[in-house]
């Protein structure tokens, strides 16, 4: 079979799919734009090129401002994992449990499985203040994280 | 490689030419450095296996092997090489580089980009396997410790690597190919604290184009790859979560010494970029041959075809003996929801759409759909106002959900092998003429009356399927031929559909036809054991000898398929074709029993029955297969 053919097929099988790839810099972390391009047909493309469109960080040249040399910067730790994570923050939230949880906790120094425990119990019970409105921004979010004395002093409370 | 890109390459040549030319060393050290070189490339050390894997080379084609040396580096940017010759010739680029190396610091604007700790994986192993460190220092050139580099990789902090499959994603079956990317494991990260771990992409950077050109770049390789690092818990948000993939972390063997080797070799490899090529040069190939260079004992990346599927290359780190520590599954949201459903739905029958509907369930339901609402949010956003209102509800009621267990699934290496051969028999009933027999081979990958330990249940992916008559005369290539059938639910309502083309016999007409099928449908499951799919379909068929040269068919194509266990399955298939040209109608029907005994071996008896205007062929087959890996 004449290569050439083949080829030809499969990019007009490939050309069937309507893409819209907007990369928009999301600022800090790439969360929100994930979000956006997560069509039902760019899923499939990617699930099937392995292409990620957009933005792509370089190992040492780190693009997003809340990163240097690639890392995320320590003092915005919170903000780049809450913004990447935003909506599973949200559920594991609500539901007091999650991995996403505990690790935010032990962000804001709750090392140990109590008091992971602690701070999920905390934003548990602020959730309506910490997520007030279903777009609640994710600058606000964390604003509303930190004025939580509940959930500020769950890693010091046992 | 873009015109700029060539501009940028030569002057880059030009410098270094101009560089290692003057007179920057002085005149003894450097004959003796050139001494000493001329002494290693005799021994053969440009051609040594780890230098080779190094610099990226492979052997070159046959023709090319007849004008120029060798090897040819995969590596693309101009920057991973100091010779201007050094994509070609790595006997070249080991003179250029060891010359490099005992460059005075005075001749960089800063450590960081004199070449000791440019390629800091090429010093390492020309210091411990040349001797050169001592040559250096004998010459008094500076050994240099190349501060930033230690920086950033005590700020890594790894102690461990993984190699990461992300599995198919559900009702998608082209991405049964999967993904694979690598994960530093972190000390500091290593108490439950993970998803902060880095992960090492290998991806083509695409920038914003439309679909056409998007695959058209991809597939000649027009779009440069490169290594990229970000927080793991952002690449699981890209390739997991989302997409419901699962994935399975393998943690790899590697000793101390052979990390920090591995990682002083990323860090040579963020300066170039390679050519991507989706179909060959691809993500899981190129971690291949990144982990090749620190075990030159392996060889993950030289045969011909597996590379060039992630799931393969799982398939091959896994077997190769003494390479993999632990494994480790981590499920998808889908799957979690899919395992508390499950359990939950009989109980509570009244979970639906709207999601609201739900705020007055009990805790545990309410959690089901807090998910289920979580899943649905990442292909819509209309439901970002009523998630709230779960998520808010479910606050309110306190004490914390219990965590899902889910059950393990097959990995890849646990399944059947991808590669397919086998023989075939076929003999018309109430007819004297003799049964015929046949060969088939396929490249990849699964066909949903195998065993799908490892792969996506009632899914069919085939690449280069080709059927022979005894005579070695072609009967069937299908380049490529898809099923995937997911049962809908009240929870989800995937489509299934089919696409195929190749080239085969079809029953009206006696010669070789070009076709491209597709279909469009649903699936049913009525018990966990049987799945019934009904789809729309079409083919179209090209051939001279057909009037028109093109003909059209459609109709019904109805397949059920029986789960009796893992090892035995049946498929009945009927499909009616109605011509929308001159070309005859005709109908089949086919019935299937498949049984894998063992892991790759598998037996087949066969029915099928072809009507072709009236006039009806029944034959029945057996079919032995052996899967293997290419």
């Amino acid at each position: 079979m004449n290569k050439n053919l083949v080829s030809l097929l499969f990019v007009f099988l490939l050309g069937l799919l309507p893409l819209t790839s907007q990369a928009s810099d999301a600022g800090c972390g790439l969360g929100s734009m994930i979000i956006n391009e997560n069509t039902k047909l760019m899923q499939i493309f990617a699930a099937t090129s392995n292409f990620t469109g957009g933005q792509v960080f370089a190992i040492t040249t780190g693009t997003s401002n809340c990163k240097s040399q690639n890392f995320v910067m320590t003092e915005r730790a919170v903000q780049y994992f809450t913004e990447v994570n935003k909506d599973d923050l949200s559920r594991e939230m609500a539901k007091g449990e999650g991995e996403k949880l505990q690790t935010l906790a032990a962000l804001y120094g709750c090392e140990t499985a109590a008091t992971q425990a602690q701070f999920a119990k905390a934003t548990q019970a602020a959730f309506g203040r910490i997520l007030p409105s279903p777009n609640t921004p994710v600058a606000d979010m964390i604003k509303n994280l930190n004025s939580e004395a509940s959930v500020i002093g769950s890693c010091r409370a046992i | 490689m873009t015109f700029s890109r060539w501009l940028g390459f030569i002057f880059r040549g030009s410098v270094v030419l101009i560089f290692l030319s003057d007179s920057l060393f002085a005149s003894d050290a450097q004959t003796n450095y050139r001494d000493q070189i001329d002494r290693i490339i005799s021994n053969g050390s440009g051609h040594n296996p780890q230098w080779l894997r190094l610099g990226h080379y492979k052997p070159r084609g046959f023709i090319r092997r007849i004008f120029h040396s060798e090897f040819r580096s995969e590596a693309d940017g101009a920057e991973f090489f100091v010779s201007p010759d050094g994509k070609n010739n790595p006997i070249e680029e080991l003179r250029a580089t060891l010359l490099a190396f005992a460059l005075p610091l005075e001749s960089v604007s800063n450590e960081s980009n004199h070449a000791q700790c440019r390629f800091p994986a090429r010093r390492k192993w020309a210091f411990q396997n040349l001797g050169w460190e001592q040559i250096l220092r004998q010459n008094g050139a500076p050994v240099l410790s190349c501060n930033e580099r230690r920086a950033w990789k005590k700020q890594l902090d790894a102690d461990g690597i993984s190699l990461i499959f992300a599995s198919a994603y559900l009702n998608n079956a082209a991405s049964m190919f999967g993904h694979t990317f690598l994960k530093f494991h972190s000390k500091a990260n290593s108490n439950g604290k993970d998803l902060l771990d880095y992960g090492v992409n290998f991806a083509a950077e695409t920038g914003n184009q439309n679909s056409v050109s998007y695959a058209i770049s991809g597939l000649f390789g027009f779009y440069p790859g490169r290594f990229t690092m970000q927080p793991f818990h952002q690449t699981l948000k890209t390739y997991a979560n989302l997409e419901g993939r699962d994935l399975i972390e393998y943690r790899l063997r590697f000793t101390p010494d052979e990390l920090d080797f591995f990682i002083d070799h990323l860090f040579e490899l963020e300066r170039t970029y390679f050519d991507y090529y989706f179909l060959t040069e691809n993500c899981s190939y190129f971690l291949l041959t990144a982990l090749e260079t620190v075990k030159p004992e392996i060889n993950l990346s030289d045969a011909f075809f597996y590379h060039v599927i992630p799931a393969d290359s799982v398939r091959i780190t896994a077997r190769t003996s003494g390479l993999v520590e632990s494994t480790k599954f981590r499920p998808s949201l889908m799957r979690q929801f899919r395992s508390q459903a499950d359990r939950l739905s009989e109980s509570d029958p009244n979970l639906t759409i709207p999601l609201v509907s739900w705020l007055t369930a009990s805790t545990a339901a309410l959690d089901l759909a807090i998910d289920y609402g979580a899943i649905l949010a990442t292909s819509s956003p209309d439901f970002e106002v009523a998630n709230h209102a779960l998520r808010t509800e479910r606050a309110k009621r306190g004490e914390p959900s219990r965590p899902i267990a889910v059950e393990t699934p097959k990995r890849p290496e646990q399944g059947h092998d991808p590669g397919r051969i086998g023989l075939t028999f076929e003999r018309e009933l109430n007819s004297a003429t003799n049964g015929r027999i046949g060969f088939e081979f396929r490249f990849a990958y699964h066909d949903r009356l195998s065993n799908d330990d490892g792969y996506l249940k009632g899914t069919t992916l085939e690449v280069l399927r080709t059927n022979l008559t005894h005579e070695l005369k072609l009967r069937e290539i299908a380049v490529l031929d898809i099923l995937s059938t997911q049962p809908r639910d009240r929870f989800f309502r995937p489509i299934s559909w089919r696409t195929s083309f190749g080239i085969r016999r079809p029953a009206f007409i006696d010669s070789n036809c070009g076709y491209l099928g597709a279909g469009l449908g649903v699936t049913y499951s009525l018990s966990n054991f049987l799945w019934v799919t009904a789809l729309a379909d079409g083919e179209l068929l090209a051939n001279p000898d057909i009037e028109n040269r093109v003909a059209i068919q459609i109709g019904p194509r109805m397949i059920a398929t029986g789960f009796l266990n893992r090892e035995l399955k049946i498929g009945l298939e009927y499909n009616m074709k109605r011509s929308l040209s001159p070309a005859k109608h005709y109908d089949i029907l086919t019935a299937d029993l498949a049984w894998a005994p063992t892991k790759n071996f598998e037996l087949r008896f066969g029915l099928a029955d072809t009507m072709v205007e009236g006039n009806r062929r029944s034959e029945w087959n057996v079919k032995l297969f052996q899967h293997l890996l290419f």
